[in-house]
């Protein structure tokens, strides 16, 4: 007995030093920023989107940056940059904002010359996706994403006959997505999920093509 | 069975005896593995180990440390020259998979994290630096055991194996980094410096430090699958500990030498 004791108490010794040595090593982040003394020559930002997005530094507006669209922003300094990104929405019949405005830090620049991708997934957390709706029928459509799941939003934005959805909104991805298209004659409406058994009412984001890939758009929806 | 073994008797000379091996770094020519017990045929020098390890580590800086401004600082605080460098300590933990192919020969893959520490000593021009850092870390390499003890393996105490161990040791990701250098209140050449503490924001100021790792160690059963090991190790590197992309002409690295303690099951 004694002998299993002594065992014990060898792994438990062990034990103590490696965890100790485990809890020793652990450290923190200070939370103030440090940077090289390195000149920085330019910020290069490419939107892979379909909508356009405002580009910041330093909490000041930058540029606005088109939909599958890159450029260089020069720089010729030393110092702190911090970059940041925000999604312009278009606006519906009545001029309310028609899909979400995420915003998201790129971070401090640090490369001499940096290079930022921004796509469906640079939202941190998240996953935003883009409709693409065309109508084959023969009344208005409104739109409607994400129905009764809690990031719903309800658009005014209405896609006429023989005709597709414009402006490119952006809405959040997630496991319930849906789009609907209400006739605006109150006659019909149209769902489309990501669970749906038929495969023509399924919602489904576009990962094959590759000149689209990071756009976040969706197979097409076609209403007839 | 185990009580046969004596590890009361043993226990602490034990603790004490292997310290001794890791400074001398040699084989153990004096402890005898204690047989007697009834082989256990599930422990053999073809089982796979899987241990728990930690302890210091050493770290002699090399190279410039490049100037850095922290927020607030009007200038940079000066690249420091490796005249400078003094030894810094920090930890290494990881958890280890030997893999053994023959008695002699096993792969040895392990997963940890290091912190280490670079530091450089104040004077005349500079206030006294100390760049910190904890990577998450992987070490993988061959591991050859110059001694093994057969009639080791089966009984509850003894020393199995004494082993060397050569490979890549990779930091795949900088977790945390904290600095303390000179800050400028103005750009004046007469400016005085006061230490100021800040870290890099993200993972782009720094390169994936891989390097060579060099160990020397020893396994000791203390039951048929337990295992004590202790390892003495040196680390390499080939590359810069920051990234070419955020800082030119800067030879900044870092040498690591640690000394660890662990347990293992030997299966």
């Amino acid at each position: 007995m004694p002998a299993m004791i002594n065992i014990r108490r060898i792994i438990t010794a062990a034990a103590i030093i490696v965890l100790a040595g485990v809890a020793t090593g652990c450290m923190d982040d200070s939370p103030t920023i440090a940077v090289f003394d390195q000149l920085l020559e330019s910020t290069q930002v490419t939107n892979k989107l379909l909508a356009p997005i405002v580009i910041y530094r330093n909490g000041i507006v930058l540029d606005t940056l088109p939909g599958r669209t890159t450029r260089i922003y020069k720089l010729g300094k030393k110092g702190i940059f911090q970059h940041s990104w925000r999604l312009i929405s278009p606006r519906d019949q009545s001029g309310n904002k028609a899909g979400i405005e995420p915003q998201a830090e790129i971070g401090v620049q640090y490369d001499i010359n940096a290079v930022y991708t921004i796509d469906n997934g640079s939202v941190s957390g998240r996953t935003i996706f883009t409709p693409t709706v065309f109508n084959g029928g023969a009344f208005n459509l409104r739109l409607t994403v994400n129905d009764r799941e809690q990031d719903q939003v309800q658009t005014n934005l209405i896609v006429a006959p023989n005709q597709s959805l414009q402006g490119a909104p952006y809405y959040y991805w997630n496991s319930n997505s849906n789009v609907r298209l209400d006739a605006t004659n109150g006659s019909a409406y149209y769902l489309f999920t990501r669970n749906d058994t038929a495969a023509s009412r399924q919602l489904i984001m576009d990962d094959t093509t590759s000149a689209y890939k990071g756009a976040g758009r969706t197979l097409p929806i076609v209403v007839f | 069975m185990l009580s046969n073994m004596n590890t009361s008797k043993y226990s602490l000379r034990l603790f004490a005896l292997t310290l001794a091996l890791l400074i001398c770094g040699g084989t153990c020519g004096n402890l005898n593995a204690q047989g007697g017990g009834r082989y256990n045929p599930d422990t053999t020098p073809l089982s796979v180990v899987i241990g728990f390890k930690a302890g210091i580590v050493i770290s002699s800086a090399q190279g410039t440390f490049p100037s850095v401004i922290i927020d607030g600082s009007k200038k940079g605080s000066g690249d420091i020259s490796e005249q400078f460098a003094q030894s810094g300590n920090g930890m290494r933990w990881g958890i280890e998979f030997m893999i053994p192919f023959s008695p002699v020969v096993a792969l040895s893959t392990e997963f940890g994290s290091v912190t280490y520490s670079a530091k450089y000593s104040g004077g005349t021009a500079v206030v006294p630096t100390e760049f910190k850092a904890q990577t998450f870390q992987l070490a993988i390499g061959a591991q050859v055991n110059v001694f093994s003890d057969p009639a080791a393996f089966g009984a509850s105490i003894g020393l199995r194996n004494v082993y060397l161990n050569g490979g890549l040791d990779v930091g795949l990701s900088t977790i945390h980094n904290r600095i303390t250098a000179a800050s400028y209140a103005d750009t004046s050449a007469g400016a005085v410096p006061v230490s100021a503490t800040g870290s890099f924001e993200n993972g782009h100021a720094f390169s994936t430090l891989v390097g060579f790792r060099g160990a020397a160690g020893i396994r000791f059963a203390v039951t048929s699958h337990l295992e004590l090991q202790l390892e003495a190790s040196y680390t390499l590197p080939f590359n810069k500990v920051f990234s070419s992309d955020a800082i030119r002409n800067n030879d900044f690295t870092v040498v690591n030498f640690a000394a660890l303690g662990g347990i293992g099951y030997r299966f």
